[in-house]
């Protein structure tokens, strides 16, 4: 169940895109969200977080195009949502996701007022997929590239998502390096594999990428960004994150390496479907939850769905296989589920990106290991981080649940 | 003066209330109704027996409680551990884990999830020693190991201080500090020694079980590590030859002298 603190909420306002990108993992629907649905979904959010003591949420807004709707829609809802949340104690961030085509300066009191002025749009290079109907990619690149040149004119903090494709792999990791950081001037960004979701066509059929090569461009770029945008505050990831992890920091690594994502996350559509995330809610409707507007219990619709189930199964399955004799089990918990099942496997298997994920983390547990050295801290280099902190501890037997808290 | 601390079935709390305590049972719903508020300051931990299911109730209970999960069968039971890993996020958790064919991967899930570990370490045979080196090399080298694992742990930082270690106290087995009552409300020993006779000083039992060794010249007469050890690997069968774990205890000794050099080095370079 999901009953911790937290809860991440990917809400989908729409269903309907303005791009027609061809490896687009969702399948589109003309629904909106009007603010009665919405006020329906988010109160029964609500119901879920008080009878599991829920204190906080994160909205993380997507569509479809999240910006299909109005600034006003979305004023309208944060000032709902605020005031339906304080009513309960409860704490609300909002994040956007767009792909910005329908941005204007109409959107900057929004986005800084309910998004603390930043979002997070995508884009590939090169670009082989995104694109409008009717146009090509280029086309796609320079309207994107305008709407982005306005927000950050406006202040607007932008981050990408950068899915890798082949050509981005026969360009390398220094071209593409120098196109998002240099030229596009892109100081925060995730680069992310591909997956052939939902429906099938030409295009996802030609996603995948030769698992060697992927691994050589992500340590090429983890290098990179270490020599050249470490210090100069440029961040990737998921290299940062993993850097931090190995430097015994504070760390927040990607949901696909979560120990259990159904313990933390849901996605809702515009059509109230729940599912484990945005990649599953409008795509497979064989693994959707159930429906929030027809049912009037959130927590009785995550409790009761067998589909969700198998999610919260997933990783405890995976022990049976070889994930437990993996030395970077505690980063990766068998990866994400909609990688292993789009791209053929069983569920209960682990992420077909395994060779990958484990080539970086060792690439990058070395590579921290040589920053701290650089840094002259013995320590950290000496035994794992776990046991680097002998002065503060406790010798009685009661330290060690001590440390774990 | 340390005072005594009661391993109780729940439903012996009204009989051992305001007292230092363990509370162990297999349904955390009892514990969420039993337990009072005013109880909580005497808890060092509770203790979860048989993986139960329904721990959603322990969520928001208590928050900050430590809460001990013990698997009674590592090899089996432990990929079932991910479905306590939330309760970290408002709980210590750790896993006892007897040391039995099988433990490794226990130990490993276990870690990787965050959870400090016990390890219920007994006389282990040759083959669990060697499991033993190879986990010990783990939580002393790999930066994936971030949680104590016990009795390494308190071991390791006792060599570090130059502090004296009692692994009967870490192990949670020594009845001055420990008593363990049965479902029947029975004071007995703790662990190994919960089917020893009540004797007239059990607060004593360490200290003559050592004497009893060195009287009588056993291995432990020379060993380097009996302050720390006490003749804990010599129960219940005294002729348990302690090569392997004296082998564990000078890794341990050794990690923390180089560790003891770094700090120097790192305090005398800043």
């Amino acid at each position: 169940m999901i009953n911790g603190n937290h809860l991440s909420l990917v809400l989908l306002s729409t269903n309907q895109c303005n791009a027609a990108c061809d490896y687009c993992f969702e399948d589109k629907t003309r629904d909106r969200l009007s603010l009665e649905r919405l006020q329906l979904i988010v109160g029964r959010v609500l119901d879920h977080m008080d009878e599991h003591e829920i204190g906080a949420l994160t909205i993380n807004w997507q569509g479809g195009e999240a910006m299909l709707l109005s600034p006003r829609w979305y004023r309208e809802a944060f000032v709902w949502i605020g005031e339906a949340a304080e009513k309960r104690a409860k704490r609300v961030e909002h994040g956007l996701q767009t792909n910005m085509l329908a941005y204007t300066p109409e959107w900057d009191a929004v986005i800084a007022e309910m998004f603390g002025n930043s979002l997070s749009t995508s884009l590939d290079y090169p670009n082989l997929h995104r694109k409008v109907s009717g146009r090509g990619p280029d086309h796609y690149d320079a309207l994107w590239g305008r709407k982005v040149h306005m927000a950050r004119a406006a202040g607007i903090d932008v981050k990408v998502i950068s899915v890798l494709n082949q050509g981005t792999l026969e360009i390398g990791a220094q071209r593409f390096y120098e196109h998002l950081v240099d030229e596009l001037g892109i100081t925060d960004f995730q680069i992310n594999t591909p997956f052939p979701g939902g429906s099938d066509n030409a295009a996802k059929q030609n996603l995948s990428l030769d698992v060697v090569e992927l691994s050589r461009f992500h340590c090429e770029l983890a290098d990179i960004w270490l020599e050249r945008g470490l210090h100069r505050d440029v961040r990737i990831g998921p290299f940062d994150q993993l850097l931090n992890w190995f430097m015994d920091r504070d760390t927040c690594l990607p949901c696909i390496w979560g120990k259990n994502c159904a313990d933390d996350l849901i996605a809702i559509d515009a059509r109230g479907n729940v599912a484990q995330c945005d990649c599953w809610v409008t795509s497979y409707p064989d693994h959707v939850f159930g429906n929030i507007i027809e049912c009037d219990s959130l927590s009785k619709l995550l409790r009761d769905s067998p589909a969700r189930r198998q999610f919260s199964e997933r990783p405890v399955m995976l022990m049976q296989g070889d994930c437990i004799d993996c030395d970077y089990l505690a980063l990766c918990h068998g990866g994400c589920p909609v990688r292993t099942y789009s791209m053929g496997y069983h569920l209960f298997e682990k992420d077909p990106y395994c060779h990958l994920y484990k080539a970086m983390f060792g690439h990058m547990q070395r590579r921290a290991t040589e920053v701290m050295r650089s840094w002259s801290q013995p320590l950290s280099a000496t035994v794992g981080h776990g046991q680097a902190d002998t002065a503060g501890g406790s010798t009685d037997n009661g330290g060690a649940h001590a440390r774990a808290s | 003066m340390t005072s005594v601390v009661y391993q109780i079935p729940h439903d012996q709390l009204k009989a051992f209330r305001g007292r230092a305590l363990v509370v162990r049972s297999d349904r955390p719903e009892d514990l969420v109704a039993e337990l009072l508020p005013g109880d909580l300051g005497n808890l060092a931990y509770v203790k979860l027996c048989g993986l139960p299911s329904g721990t959603d109730v322990l969520m928001h209970w208590a928050e900050g409680l430590p809460i001990e999960l013990v698997l009674d069968d590592p090899e089996q039971d432990f990929p079932n551990l991910y479905r306590y890993a939330k309760l970290l996020d408002n709980h210590p958790v750790r896993v006892a884990i007897p040391v039995e064919p099988g433990f490794e991967k226990a130990v490993k899930l276990s870690s990787s999830l965050q959870f400090a570990v016990r390890l219920e370490i007994g006389q282990p045979d040759a083959l669990l020693i060697e499991s033993l080196a190879r986990l010990l090399d783990d939580y002393l080298h790999k930066t994936t190991v971030t949680q104590p694992i016990e009795c390494f742990h308190s071991l390791l930082l006792g060599f570090c201080r130059d502090e004296p270690v009692d692994l009967w106290a870490i192990q949670e087995e020594d009845p001055a500090l420990v008593r363990y009552v049965d479902e029947q409300g029975t004071e007995r020993l703790p662990g190994r020694l919960s089917a020893l006779a009540w004797g007239p000083a059990p607060e004593q039992f360490v200290d003559d079980w050592g004497s009893r060794l060195l009287t009588e010249g056993a291995e432990c007469t020379d060993c380097p590590f009996f302050s720390s050890c006490r003749g804990y690997f010599k129960w219940p069968l005294r002729d348990y030859d302690c090569v392997g774990m004296k082998t564990l205890f000078a890794t341990l000794r050794q990690a923390a002298d180089e560790l003891k050099a770094d700090i120097a080095a790192a305090t005398s370079g800043s």
